[in-house]
């Protein structure tokens, strides 16, 4: 396997956080970065709507070129900003998104997030640190409920490596503020997909969120 | 914001009748009815008790002619809505399934979608049985939600291994004196299966008034090449 060299990783965010861009970087699955990130895999950032000619500029100016997203045809509803991907020539693909969102269930659309996990997205987001790499990221209660929305909506299962990270942080997160994150997209499903994590049903939350009917 | 979780139950697209009509599952939260600009909500359980007043006052109204609206795919029924009004009666006859003909589709540019008349051993449904399996398997139809083709097909095909056919009254339906099958290609290809082509069969036979009903396969295929032409312009008139 070949990897993106780590040092151009780390360079980036580096500039990237002196840039004053309100950014995050979504996921680290399996702690990819910054020294095991395959040729060909992206980078997810989220970057604050009112940054977002200043992120383009930005990427220019440190010589990626903006390229085809591979979801640049689907729809995107409720004004939601189409996402944009970049690439340089040290291989590095950053997949850029300027809100939170997911796919529908019913055509695949692309829906943005409740505003109230938006704003959380950016208000508490804190600054890590893996290895040498310093970034911004999302706090460990936005991170679960990002990780189990994806697996659910957009994925449509629970990979390994989402699977443990899930389950590091619901060892370390406020239920509560789950429960009730998970509550503006899941609605009254928000309790059961909790239990659920809590058992380590991960292969029947799918079809049983599909077919709930307690509401 | 909106769920994201949402299943298009069902819609019309006359927009002679509503500008908007959908009803939507939102998944945790509420059945939404879109009438127009009006959203009724409701929980799943007052969807149920909505559904099964209408079901009870078509039944009363006797559209079917004694039949029960629950003896045939809603699908179906919603299908064949703009002829219902001019139904005269309903008769079971019987007919061997090679005398039947299917109406099968072949899309082209996505959008040039023609219909083509074949016999029962020429039906995706049919070579997906005999073991051909792609052909059915990439063939565009209606599916309720979460329900593929070959799942479909599965479960039609165990449902009449079990409980023989006609079951439940659901038989494979066709109108006046035509012989295409309306409703019920699954379960007719399921019959040649089981029994082969000479096989004869009980089928429903609707009987309506008027000429609305009648399918022409070439007067169907030209309206989908003048409707695609005549977007095509609109298109490009637009782009002007």
């Amino acid at each position: 396997m070949i990897f993106v060299k780590s040092e151009q990783i780390i360079n980036f965010f580096e500039k990237l956080n002196q840039s004053e861009i309100n950014y995050i970087l979504i996921r680290n699955i399996n702690s990819e970065l910054p020294n095991s990130l395959i040729i060909g895999k992206d980078i997810d950032i989220l970057v604050n709507k009112k940054d977002k000619k200043k992120f383009i500029e930005f990427m220019k100016n440190n010589n990626f070129v903006e390229i085809k997203h591979p979801f640049s045809q689907d729809k995107f509803l409720y004004n939601l900003d189409k996402f944009k991907m970049f690439k340089n020539d040290s291989n590095i693909l950053i997949d850029v998104c300027f809100q939170l969102a997911n796919r529908s269930t019913n055509l695949g659309e692309w829906i943005p997030l409740h505003k109230n996990i938006q704003e959380s997205s950016f208000k508490n987001k804190k600054f890590l640190k893996f290895g040498k790499l310093s970034c911004f990221c999302l706090s460990s209660e936005d991170e679960l409920v990002i990780l189990v929305s994806r697996s659910i909506l957009d994925k449509k299962n629970f990979q390994d490596g989402y699977i443990k990270r899930i389950e590091y942080l619901l060892e370390k997160t406020n239920k509560i503020e789950v429960k009730y994150k998970l509550s503006l997209i899941f609605f009254k499903y928000a309790l059961v997909i909790l239990q659920k994590l809590k058992n380590k049903e991960y292969s029947f939350i799918i079809n049983n969120y599909i077919s709930f009917k307690e509401y | 914001m909106s769920n994201p979780g949402v299943i298009l139950l069902d819609e019309l697209k006359n927009k002679k009748s509503f500008q908007r009509f959908q009803i939507e599952d939102n998944i945790g939260e509420g059945i939404h009815i879109h009438v127009n600009n009006f959203r009724f909500d409701l929980t799943i359980k007052e969807f149920l008790e909505f559904s099964k007043t209408i079901r009870q006052s078509l039944n009363a109204l006797d559209i079917l002619k004694g039949y029960s609206i629950n003896n045939f795919d809603p699908y179906f029924l919603k299908s064949c809505s703009p002829f219902l009004k001019d139904l005269i009666d309903i008769k079971i006859e019987k007919i061997k399934l090679s005398k039947l003909k299917f109406i099968v589709h072949s899309n082209y540019f996505g959008r040039l979608n023609f219909s083509k008349v074949k016999l029962v051993s020429e039906i995706p449904a049919y070579y997906f049985l005999k073991g051909e399996k792609k052909y059915f398997l990439d063939y565009s139809q209606y599916n309720y939600f979460n329900q593929g083709n070959e799942k479909r097909l599965i479960r039609a095909l165990n449902v009449i291994k079990k409980n023989k056919y006609p079951y439940k009254k659901q038989y494979i339906i066709l109108f006046n004196d035509q012989n295409y099958v309306r409703d019920g290609q699954h379960r007719a290809a399921i019959l040649a299966h089981l029994y082969g082509k000479d096989k004869e069969i009980e089928v429903m036979r609707f009987y309506f008034s008027g000429k609305k009903h009648v399918f022409h396969p070439v007067i169907s295929n030209v309206k989908v090449i003048l409707r695609f032409f005549f977007t095509k312009l609109i298109n490009f008139i637009k782009n002007i």
